[in-house]
């Protein structure tokens, strides 16, 4: 019994994807890095109504795949309940996901992030999200990007499972 | 010479025909959904229940009975058992982990983290037969989620139960493997055994492990290893991208199942269908689902297989992949069909000379269904 428990654990370290343990620890903090990036024509024109806002605060947006993150759950939970609690104006908290039928999305966001799908700036869209993830070079990965009011790029936190600390320490 | 010339036409259009296949596109169907019942993803196995409905797993939450020539979901089954009373009537606690209650937790996540799903289902004779498993998590420095206890409960079309078994899977003589119970199962309730991916300490062996009902309990009872040294073995970003798990299918008593890569028979031990899977450098081939054609509705005799081949870019990209349905000759090794079928696909089913899958285009879910004889 022991034996297989201890299996058990180890592959759930390993990310091993296939088993169904959910595992995620405390990890040290990290300073968010600090990256320059011009956005071409075409991405500012697609996004120009989603990532845009009147204020000088800074722009959060979440780029999310929560299919390639098979143990991210509980993080992506926990950096909304830290977006809402941090009182963020509404216009400067966007979340894009990839495509989604509408059937779905309510009940994902509520789910999954503890969202009301009427009160966050929310885009569910491929082409967005391949915009984004090109434009910003973010590897497929899900992230958490800082911008300023040009939308340039001030950090890219990167969501795993395990970074809490990391992905706290750019929401005020 | 007439004649002569006639003949030869007629020869050379059958051996065109080659095999004789026969293969029409029929009208696609809409799917209903609403806000209360709706497809979460489109599942990976569809079973055939008669001429008009089938059966597939929502996202390990419930059973949808759907009616295929109407698009309209009409059932949704999802068993409803006290899992604290099962666990304390069937399960030696002391000798075992303890279920922790977490119903208290100030961490919103954890409080509503889910104590079950359902893994698979097998449908036979107006039973269904659902492997459950009891999760048990665990709050320390963090979320650690155990499967606690597998249960498989058989229960009819409403949903209401007729058994409950336990299945022993952490019996001492199962050391050596680790069960991947949510990766396909094959159940045959006349002889009560079922047939489940399992795999090795080393975790790259490819097995298929038998269970079989002793004294109320379900035991492990061998396993039954298959070649494995072409297997691919995908990294974990590529893994995470290409999803590969296994898919069983029942053929009277023949079991089948497919790692992704190849079509095997379970009791002939023999690889029989394969996509030359990761020959080639710029992508992956590999079967997501695939199902059995037989010479005529309630023959035992294979006359074809069919099966979705995902084409996934190497290295994989984010939504870059496309899917064809593909229909080779009985024995598997010669491709007779090869049509592209979209890019959201769902597992395929066989249901009165008709294919059955589902597409998911834009917003919408599409039924399309192929003749095939």
């Amino acid at each position: 019994m022991k034996k297989s428990m201890n299996l058990i654990i180890i592959l759930a370290f390993m990310g091993f994807n296939s088993c169904n343990y959910t595992v995620y620890q405390e990890v040290s903090m990290k300073s968010a890095s600090t990256v320059q990036v011009e956005l071409s024509p075409e991405l500012n024109l697609e996004l120009d109504d989603f990532m845009s806002t009147d204020n000088e605060n800074t722009l959060y947006v979440n780029v999310i795949n929560g299919e390639q993150c098979f143990t991210c759950a509980p993080v992506f939970l926990m950096v909304a309940e830290k977006l809402v609690n941090a009182n963020i104006p509404s216009e400067n908290l966007v979340y894009i996901f990839p495509s989604k039928r509408k059937v779905l999305q309510k009940d994902f966001l509520k789910e999954n992030f503890g969202l009301d799908i009427n009160k966050v700036k929310v885009i569910f869209s491929d082409e967005v999200y391949d915009l984004i993830q090109n434009q910003y070079a973010l590897e497929g990965n899900s992230n958490l990007l800082c911008l300023n009011q040009n939308k340039e790029l001030l950090s890219k936190t990167t969501y795993q499972r395990a970074n809490f600390n990391e992905l706290f320490s750019v929401i005020p | 010479m007439k004649l002569a010339i006639c003949t030869l036409t007629a020869l050379l259009l059958l051996s065109a025909c080659g095999n004789n296949l026969r293969f029409e596109p029929l009208k696609s169907v809409d799917l209903v959904e609403h806000e209360n019942l709706y497809i979460k993803d489109l599942p990976r196995e569809i079973t055939t229940i008669n001429d008009s409905l089938v059966a597939f797993l929502n996202a390990n939450e419930a059973i949808y009975i759907l009616n295929v020539n109407s698009g309209v979901i009409i059932n949704s089954i999802c068993p409803d058992i006290n899992f604290t009373q099962f666990l304390e009537e069937n399960v030696n606690l002391s000798d075992t982990l303890i279920p922790y209650d977490l119903s208290k937790h100030p961490n919103k996540f954890v409080r509503q983290y889910p104590l079950f799903k359902i893994n698979a289902f097998n449908y036979q004779n107006n039973l269904f037969e659902i492997l459950m498993t009891i999760t048990n998590p665990l709050y320390a420095n963090g979320l650690v989620t155990i499967d606690f206890a597998s249960i498989i409960i058989g229960c009819d079309i409403t949903g209401k139960i007729i058994s409950t078994d336990l299945v022993n899977l952490y019996n001492k003589k199962d050391l050596d493997h680790l069960f991947m119970a949510e990766d396909g199962l094959v159940f045959l309730p006349d002889s009560h055994v079922f047939y489940i991916k399992s795999l090795n300490k080393k975790l790259s062996n490819s097995i298929v492990s038998r269970f079989q009902l002793v004294d109320k309990t379900f035991e492990f009872t061998n396993d039954i290893l298959f070649p494995v040294t072409d297997m691919y073995t995908l990294k974990l970003k590529e893994s995470s991208i290409v999803n590969i798990s296994y898919v069983f299918k029942r053929f009277y008593d023949q079991i089948y199942f497919t790692n992704g890569q190849d079509i095997y028979s379970v009791s002939k031990g023999t690889k029989l269908v394969s996509t030359s899977a990761f020959e080639a450098s710029d992508s992956f081939h590999l079967i997501k689902s695939f199902e059995i054609i037989p010479k005529a509705i309630n023959k035992t005799k294979i006359n074809h297989f069919a099966y979705v081949e995902d084409v996934v870019p190497n290295p994989p990209v984010f939504n870059q992949s496309n899917k064809y349905l593909v229909i080779t000759n009985k024995k598997g090794n010669e491709i007779q069909k090869r049509i592209p079928i979209g890019r959201i696909i769902s597992g395929l089913s066989f249901q009165n000379n008709r294919i059955v899958f589902m597409e998911e285009v834009d917003d919408k879910i599409l039924i399309h269904k192929y003749l095939i004889k």
